[in-house]
């Protein structure tokens, strides 16, 4: 680990948040401060540009509360790291402008990480688990990931819709506000009667959209909304599951770790240490604010990659909007 | 007579994801069952209509595969309701686990026998469902000529015809050989090669379908996809 705090941003999709870790005397990380303001879209889904005009209007305050809550001045910092990608453009570019002016401000290294890889290293930063197989379940995002010679490889994900998307349209039917799953998991455990959809898994992968079109057929004809939600929860999160548990066969890994703000479902993290428990593995939970998109998920892996020398010279700071897992070549573990 | 009677399990050869596969005699004959536990994460509901299922298609894609001359164990008994398939043992290494160390030119042959299998299935109206190189197994490597294949765990595919399913299918392999063989991901090229000579009225297009399948699923910007999107700000 390095030597001093790294502050990380965050400002992929609805969310800007600010984190900032230190080493730890362990070894591993300490998180001083995680703090977040969400664009919560009044009608309909995210609008880009609107979720990009909230964040430059709120990164300022976030930055020097998350200071302030550390109790250290810009000058403490050792780097400041932030999510260069995937994501929304316009978020991005917001995030992306920020850390370069606070760096350049304190004279530190920028450190460009990637979103999903964060998701995946703060579990391990946090939770203690060595090499799991990472269920990343998010609004945008469904991935299986590795990782397996020098990278964070995809075995698996939704060929169609993220699950969050999925839940948010239902939900947007259905007159819930976004994002849609913590409304869904509270009706779902009034469901008692399980409607059968479609389970659509192919090998490692998954498919939604059949799902929602089903779901939202039923919803129309006036089936029950509590039933109509446990039932979307229990066939979706059962094949996120299952490809789970799939690739763990495959890769011979005996840790899963769940990331995403999907991930902060009771029910899911119920199902996924079900699965671990069932074949002798262990599954990793972190708590959900560290499974939504934050910013100390940011500085942690900004940690690691500053202690490896990985930081990111301001030419190279562009965002990248379909930053691959595996386009990251990992130096730091 | 039900599997019970008949089968005499010895040990457990593999616990994968979707069933515990044990070694043992079928009336004698060496024979492996496949089992298929309930998930105890499942919904009851849906985990009885996915066992039983998926243990009924396994059995019927078995058989189709196997009279489109497609090497695939023979199914000697089943208990759909039970989740059990007792199936023909068929030995030798999984290409998983003997692609990496062969000798360059053999292992062109095993990806070239690996395209040439799944493009023979669907020439066949079937698709696998979970192309891996741990469900190929090699039961013997001739000194030269072409290598042939067994194939097993058809349980998540079957009988399709689509280009859809086709171009799901050459992905999957392309993602979990990506994956898993990391070294030799430039292969692909050899698998598709074997893969359009075995089946030549459809890679072309199934091919095409695999690469617009990849450019969907793949990271496509958070929400672009029904949402607003502006351009570049």
């Amino acid at each position: 680990m390095g030597q001093g705090p790294v502050l990380g941003i965050e400002a992929t999709a609805h969310t800007a948040s600010v984190g900032i870790v230190q080493p730890a005397e362990d070894g591993g990380v300490e998180i001083l401060t995680n703090v977040s303001a969400s664009y919560l879209p009044t009608e309909g889904g995210i609008h880009p540009r609107e979720a990009a005009n909230h964040h430059a209007e709120v990164l300022p305050r976030l930055i020097r509360e998350a200071l302030a809550e550390a109790s250290i001045i810009p000058g403490d910092l050792e780097a400041v790291a932030f999510s260069q990608g995937p994501g929304l453009g316009p978020c991005l570019r917001t995030g992306a402008s920020a850390a370069r002016a606070l760096a350049l401000t304190v004279g530190r290294p920028l450190v460009g990480v990637n979103h999903c890889v964060a998701h995946l290293e703060v579990g391990r930063a946090v939770l203690g688990c060595q090499d799991p197989v990472l269920l990343y379940a998010s609004g945008g995002n469904t991935q299986v990931i590795a990782y397996a010679a020098g990278r964070y490889r995809v075995f698996g994900e939704t060929l169609d819709i993220g699950i969050g998307n999925m839940l948010d349209k239902l939900g947007r039917e259905m007159g819930l506000p976004f994002p849609a799953g913590p409304t869904l998991e509270r009706m779902a455990l009034s469901g008692e009667r399980f409607l059968p959809l479609p389970y659509s898994v192919k090998g490692m992968d998954v498919a939604f959209s059949g799902i929602l079109t089903a779901a939202l057929n039923l919803h129309s004809k006036g089936e029950p909304t509590d039933d109509l939600a446990m039932s979307v929860q229990e066939t979706a999160f059962a094949m996120l599951v299952e490809v789970t548990e799939r690739a763990m066969a495959h890769v011979g890994r005996d840790e899963v770790l769940l990331g995403g703000g999907v991930a902060a479902n009771s029910r899911l993290r119920e199902m996924a240490t079900i699965m671990a428990g069932e074949r002798g593995a262990r599954c990793f939970a972190p708590p959900p604010r560290l499974c939504v998109d934050n910013g100390a998920m940011i500085a942690v892996l900004g940690e690691m990659m500053l202690d490896a020398g990985a930081t990111t010279p301001l030419e190279e700071s562009g965002v990248m909007q379909r930053f691959r897992t595996d386009e990251v070549e990992v130096t730091w573990r | 007579m039900s599997p019970d009677d008949a089968w005499k399990g010895e040990r457990v050869i593999a616990q994968g994801a979707e069933a515990v596969l044990e070694e043992g005699t079928y009336l004698g004959r060496q024979a492996v069952l496949k089992l298929r536990r309930p998930k105890g994460y499942r919904h009851p509901q849906l985990e009885e209509t996915i066992r039983v299922s998926r243990t009924r298609a396994e059995a019927r894609a078995l058989r189709d595969a196997r009279s489109a001359g497609i090497r695939t164990p023979a199914v000697l008994d089943m208990d759909a309701e039970g989740g059990r398939l007792v199936l023909e043992g068929i030995s030798g290494p999984t290409v998983r686990a003997s692609i990496d160390g062969l000798e360059e030119e053999d292992r062109s042959r095993v990806a070239h026998a690996l395209g040439g299998t799944l493009g023979r299935l669907h020439a066949a109206g079937l698709v696998h469902g979970d192309p891996t190189t741990s469900n190929f197994i090699m039961e013997d490597l001739p000194p030269e000529g072409p290598v042939s294949l067994a194939v097993l765990d058809i349980s998540l595919g079957g009988r399709a015809e689509g280009v859809e399913e086709r171009g799901v299918d050459l992905r999957l392999l392309g993602e979990a050989f990506g994956a898993t063989h990391h070294a030799h991901q430039d292969l692909f090229e050899v698998i598709l090669e074997g893969y359009r000579e075995a089946f030549p009225d459809g890679a072309d297009e199934a091919i095409a379908r695999m690469e617009v399948i990849g450019a969907r699923g793949r990271y496509v910007t958070k929400g672009s996809r029904e949402e607003t999107q502006e351009g570049d700000g």
